[in-house]
């Protein structure tokens, strides 16, 4: 292994440890925050932190392991494309979750301090 | 032919994404994805890419990689404070404030509104088009001011997403 794959490997498993730490700060936010709406911020953290650094830690991981042939670049590639699609999906899944709550009234708001959307605005 | 350029802008991309998903850059394969790519592209991209694109385009990915490099500060600066909240309990102020916008196209307000839902701590509510209006809820809101919001949450990107899709 040279060194220049070497370093790919450590920034590779460096950016997996911090995901992981994510992860689990995540879980612990959904656990431990009072209302569903903070709750979907612990989500976001686990969502952005806890899978999208992963997939650019296994790609950047994949492009050291000289091995593997060039198999390794589509491992790559199939990474930073899932990347690009999670980016797109997870916001517009958590959008479409607190907006159907909130119209709903399903799950309690509180606590608010201050709430713009009441006043009198087509919930459209 | 007309449009041109935005033909082979939609092409390239589904090409790409073809090679990448099939994973072999066989002859075989390429053929079958250059097929499959110009049918899509035919079919589909005068309802993709509304507006005719130009040579000069090519400078907007300026502003695209600059927008890459704002987007991952402002997700490490939340990130931090986020858990900060989960892990030491720092207080919070939970609001939902109305936040105004200033770009015409689509592709930008998604853009905008991906942006600001992928932070943690902020999440777009729903999105008036009429008066031009985001409601976000906001885990710890430092303001109910809708202009102070503004300079705090969406202004940053919206400076680049305005040189992006105009």
């Amino acid at each position: 292994m040279s060194e220049l794959n070497l370093v790919f490997y450590g920034i590779g498993l460096g950016l997996i440890a911090i995901g992981s730490f994510f992860e689990v700060v995540g879980a612990i936010g959904v656990l431990k925050l009072p209302s569903f709406f903070l709750r979907l911020h612990a989500l976001t953290v686990s969502c952005i932190g806890g899978s999208i650094l992963p997939l650019l830690g296994v790609a950047i991981l994949a492009i050291g392991l000289e091995e593997m042939g060039s198999q390794r670049l589509f491992i790559t590639a199939i990474c930073l494309i899932s990347v690009f699609i999670i980016l797109i999906l997870a916001p517009s899944g958590s959008h479409s979750l607190a907006r159907a709550a909130y119209n709903s009234n399903t799950a309690p708001k509180q606590p608010l301090e201050y709430d713009a959307l009441s006043r009198g605005v087509n919930k459209d | 032919m007309k449009r041109f350029l935005n033909k082979l802008f939609v092409f390239t991309i589904i090409l790409v994404f073809f090679i990448i998903s099939t994973g072999s850059f066989k002859y075989y394969t390429l053929v079958i994805g250059v097929i499959v790519s110009a049918i899509t592209t035919y079919l589909f991209e005068s309802s993709i890419v509304k507006k005719t694109l130009r040579l000069y385009d090519v400078l907007k990915l300026l502003y695209l990689f600059k927008y890459i490099v704002y987007f991952v500060k402002a997700e490490i600066h939340a990130h931090l404070e986020l858990v900060e909240i989960i892990l030491f309990n720092k207080p919070i102020k939970p609001a939902i404030v109305a936040v105004p916008y200033h770009v015409e196209s689509d592709y930008g307000v998604t853009l905008i509104a991906l942006t600001v839902t992928n932070t943690p701590g902020t999440i777009v509510l729903n999105i008036d088009t009429n008066s031009k209006l985001m409601y976000i809820h906001w885990i710890n809101a430092s303001t109910f001011n809708p202009d102070e919001a503004r300079l705090i949450i969406t202004s940053g990107f919206e400076k680049l997403v305005e040189k992006i899709f105009g």
